[in-house]
C-alpha cells in the first residue's frame, strides 16, 4: 500500500495484512481476527466480509458476493466504508 | 508471559518492577509449556512474550513452538539485542507470528542516556534483520521528557526502516518509571508539540504506517480505563510463576497474588481472591461509586491508586476529581524544576 488510499478501485485485489488472521473461537462463539496485539471480535457481517478477504477476490467480487447473499440497498456504501475502515486500521491491505 | 527480568538494557522507565526476579528463581522450561497447553483449554487465543529480554531466556523457541501446536498468536517483545539473523530465523521457523522492537531514541546519544550503554546500532541491525524477513514488525519507543522532542525524527527514521507499525508510547509511571518520575515527567508545552507533529504525520501516513499514540495519563484530565478493567482481558504470569491481571500489579502491596507453581490458571481466573478484588464496580469507594463515569474509565488504574494513595480502592489520582489528585499535580510540579538524571538504576 505504498500510495496510501487514495488509489483503492473496485479493480483493487484485497488481502489479510502479514500478521493479522481469523480464528473460530468456540467458547465465544465467534470469529476472531488476531493480530499483533490486538484481538477483534467480530460481528457476523465483518466475519463475511474479511472471509472473502482472501487475496484472489477484488472488491467488485466481494461486493457481488455478499450482494447474490442480501437484497439490501446500503450493501454499496456499508461495505465501502468498511473496506476504508479496516484499511485504516490495518487488518487488511491492498495486494501488490 | 514475562519469562525473565534478565536484561542488557537499563531503560530508566522500565515498567519491571523494582525488586526483580533473580534468574534462579525464574520459571523452567517445562513449567511454561504446560501454562501454555492450560491456557489454550481456557481459550486464551493470544500471548505476548516479554520480559525484561525475552530473548535472554534459553527455551524461548520451545515455548514458541507450544504456542503454535495451540493454536495460540504469539508476539515477541524485544529490545532486539541478541536478535541475530540465526536466532530469528529459529523463532520464525518455531512459529513466531508477530515482533515489537524498542528503540529508545532516534539517536544513539539520547539512546544510551536511556538504556545505559550504546545500543542503537544493534537494535538497528535488529530491525533490518526482522523488516527483511517478512514477519510484522512494530517499532515501540517510550515517551519522556529527554526525547519528545525528537518525535518527528522517529517517525521518519519509521519510514526508513520499512515499518509499517509505530507505537508512541508515552511512560507510564510504574516501576523505575514511578521512582523516577521527577526527571522523566515531560512538560505540558512538549507534549502539545509533540502530539501535533504526530497528528500531522499520522494524516500523512495514512495507509502506509500505523501509528498509535499511547497517552501519559499525568497530564490527561480522567484517568485511563486500565486494562478494560481489573482481570477483565488479560493475565500475566510473571518470571517466577506469580500470576497478575496486568505488568504493574506487584506493586498493590495489600494483594497476595497466587502462583503458578500451586495453582492452575482456572482457579487464578476464577476463583483467586487476588483476581475477583476489583471486578466490577462493588469494590469502589467514593467519589467513583457515585461518579457518571464509572463505567468509561473503571476507576482508573488500582496499581497507581494504590503507589500513590497507598490504598488500591481510591480513584486513580489522575482524577480531577479525586481527593488525591493534589498528588499527581505535586509530582508534575516537582518535575518542572528537575534537570538531573534519574538516580534508580535497573540493574540485574
Amino acid at each position: 500500500m505504498a500510495d496510501g488510499l487514495e488509489n483503492i478501485v473496485k479493480e483493487s485485489v484485497l488481502e489479510l495484512a502479514p500478521g493479522v488472521r481469523l480464528k473460530y473461537d468456540e467458547e465465544r462463539q465467534c470469529k476472531l481476527l488476531l493480530m499483533p496485539e490486538a484481538i477483534v471480535k467480530l460481528n457476523n457481517s465483518a466475519t463475511e466480509v474479511l472471509e472473502l478477504v482472501d487475496g484472489n477476490r477484488n472488491i467488485a467480487m466481494i461486493y457481488s458476493e455478499l450482494a447474490a447473499r442480501y437484497e439490501d440497498e446500503t450493501l454499496h456504501r456499508d461495505l465501502a466504508e468498511f473496506i476504508m475502515d479496516a484499511l485504516t486500521r490495518g487488518w487488511i491491505q491492498v495486494k501488490q | 508471559m514475562e519469562l525473565t527480568h534478565r536484561c542488557p538494557l537499563q531503560c530508566i522507565y522500565c515498567s519491571n518492577p523494582v525488586e526483580l526476579i533473580r534468574a534462579e528463581n525464574e520459571l523452567a522450561l517445562e513449567k511454561w509449556l504446560s501454562i501454555v497447553d492450560e491456557a489454550a483449554r481456557l481459550s486464551i487465543v493470544q500471548a505476548n512474550l516479554t520480559g525484561g529480554e525475552p530473548l535472554a531466556y534459553a527455551g524461548l523457541p520451545q515455548i514458541i513452538q507450544r504456542l503454535k501446536k495451540n493454536d495460540i498468536y504469539s508476539n515477541l517483545i524485544t529490545s532486539g539485542i541478541g536478535l541475530t539473523k540465526d536466532v530469528l530465523e529459529e523463532i520464525i521457523e518455531c512459529g513466531l507470528e508477530s515482533i515489537q522492537i524498542s528503540l529508545q531514541s532516534a539517536n544513539a546519544n539520547t539512546s544510551e542516556l536511556i538504556a545505559g550503554w550504546n545500543a542503537q546500532e544493534q537494535k538497528l541491525a535488529a530491525v533490518k534483520l526482522a523488516v527483511n524477513s517478512k514477519i510484522p514488525v512494530a517499532l515501540n519507543v517510550v515517551l519522556h521528557r529527554h526525547n519528545l522532542h525528537e518525535i518527528k525524527e522517529m517517525i521518519e527514521l519509521a519510514e526508513q526502516l520499512g515499518i509499517k507499525r509505530l507505537e508512541l508510547a508515552n511512560t507510564q509511571f510504574y516501576g523505575f518509571a514511578l521512582a523516577n518520575s521527577a526527571s522523566l515527567l515531560p512538560t505540558e508545552k512538549q507534549m502539545q508539540e509533540a502530539l501535533s507533529i504526530y497528528e500531522a504525520k499520522k494524516k500523512e501516513l495514512t495507509g502506509k504506517m500505523q501509528i498509535s499514540w499511547v497517552i501519559g495519563d499525568y497530564l490527561e484530565a480522567s484517568p485511563k480505563p486500565c486494562m478494560g478493567g481489573w482481570a477483565a482481558q488479560h493475565i500475566v504470569v510473571s518470571a517466577d510463576g506469580t500470576a497478575y491481571p496486568c505488568l504493574a500489579a506487584n506493586a498493590i502491596k495489600t494483594l497476595s497474588f497466587p502462583s503458578t507453581r500451586d495453582r492452575t490458571l482456572q482457579w487464578i481466573w476464577e476463583s483467586s481472591p487476588a483476581f475477583n478484588a476489583y471486578r466490577g464496580f462493588e469494590w469502589m469507594e467514593e467519589p467513583c461509586r457515585t461518579c457518571e463515569f464509572k463505567e468509561r474509565d473503571l476507576g482508573g488504574c488500582r496499581c497507581q491508586a494504590f503507589l500513590l494513595t497507598g490504598d488500591a480502592k481510591q480513584a486513580d489520582p489522575v482524577c480531577k476529581l479525586s481527593p488525591h489528585h493534589r498528588i499527581v499535580e505535586e509530582k508534575i510540579a516537582a518535575s518542572e524544576n528537575a534537570e538531573v538524571m534519574p538516580s534508580v538504576a535497573r540493574v540485574i
